[in-house]
């Protein structure tokens, strides 16, 4: 478990975020070269951030699985702190499921956030499959988001 | 150069001072050690004069940890009191100044803490700790498993709750 900071690494985070969009409802358009450089991008943008941070997890030295955090700042207000974070990109490579690997990221995810001044909120999109992990980490569900896409 | 020692009820007595700084210098820290700030030394040194007789007692084990000739950090061990539960015990309140961190104090408090512990026959060993925190780190580190995590444990001196991972060691 490790945060991406070498080009090997990098190359297998990006190849496990693009399986991860593959199996993913796919967009409309979904242009996998295009795609691929854009994460190169975010995880070269991520290596001179202290907000991003890209973690990778290895069995037997083979890529398992991946997770990403963003750290954001919120208007301050009485009951949260104005830092908060945002977890993403939760993935492992199906033959090295039921091991923990997921687990171990987000345990590696909450501690960056944690170091990165966290105090307050911790968000997450979970997948039904992912629920259950999320929830013995200590996430509770909260019914109240929208979301709001928007584009060119 | 450190150490690590028991400190008896006339030991922290003496050393009163400078516990009561580390303590509040942990809470002034952000550390969920029971206390919210505003948090003086003044208020740490009631806690710690309040725990002395449960130390004279031995209802508390406590431990300190010296760099050079300056106590920097402390740890206690609650053994618990129950008939059922001689078996087991909390450790509780690690503690090291801010200005003494990264050298190791932490990891040989803990490694002492539960060589007291074993001494004492107390074989299953819990604590709770700040979810995602470097002690929690340290902690899985040295060999502890998470039972779990309580989403909204305690209030945290910023406002709103923190979530607290509940970790337990069994020593062979």
């Amino acid at each position: 478990m490790r945060r991406v900071k070498t080009p090997v690494d990098a190359a297998a985070w990006a190849r496990l975020r693009l399986e991860f969009i593959r199996q993913s409802p796919p967009p409309v358009v979904w242009d996998e070269a295009a795609t691929a450089v854009e994460i190169e991008n975010w995880l070269a943008e991520s290596l001179k951030r202290q907000d991003l941070a890209a973690f990778l997890a290895e069995i037997d030295g083979e890529p398992a699985g991946i997770g990403a955090v963003s750290i954001y700042e919120v208007p301050p207000a009485p009951a949260v702190s104005g830092t908060e974070a945002y977890i993403s990109s939760m993935y492992t490579e199906p033959r090295f499921r039921g091991r923990g690997v997921a687990r171990a990221i987000l345990d590696e995810l909450i501690v960056f956030a944690h170091a990165a001044g966290v105090r307050g909120r911790v968000w997450l999109r979970a997948t039904d499959a992912g629920r259950p992990l999320y929830a013995s980490a200590g996430f509770l569900p909260r019914d109240y988001f929208m979301q709001l896409r928007l584009t060119d | 150069m450190t150490r690590v020692e028991r400190l008896d009820a006339a030991a922290a007595e003496r050393h009163l001072e400078d516990l009561a700084r580390i303590l509040a210098d942990a809470v002034q820290g952000g550390a969920s050690v029971g206390f919210l700030t505003p948090f003086s030394a003044a208020d740490a040194a009631d806690y710690w004069r309040g725990l002395l007789p449960v130390v004279a007692a031995g209802d508390v084990l406590l431990l300190g940890a010296w760099l050079d000739d300056a106590l920097v950090g402390t740890v206690q061990l609650h053994p618990s009191v129950m008939p059922n539960g001689r078996i087991r015990a909390e450790v509780a309140k690690l503690l090291v100044l801010r200005s003494a961190r990264r050298q190791g104090l932490g990891r040989s408090l803990m490694e002492a803490v539960e060589a007291l512990a074993r001494e004492r026959g107390r074989t299953t060993l819990v604590l709770d700790t700040q979810t995602g925190s470097d002690a929690e780190r340290l902690y899985r580190a040295l060999g502890w498993t998470p039972a779990g995590v309580v989403p909204e444990y305690s209030l945290l001196s910023g406002g709103g709750t923190g979530a607290t991972t509940f970790m337990y060691k069994l020593l062979a």
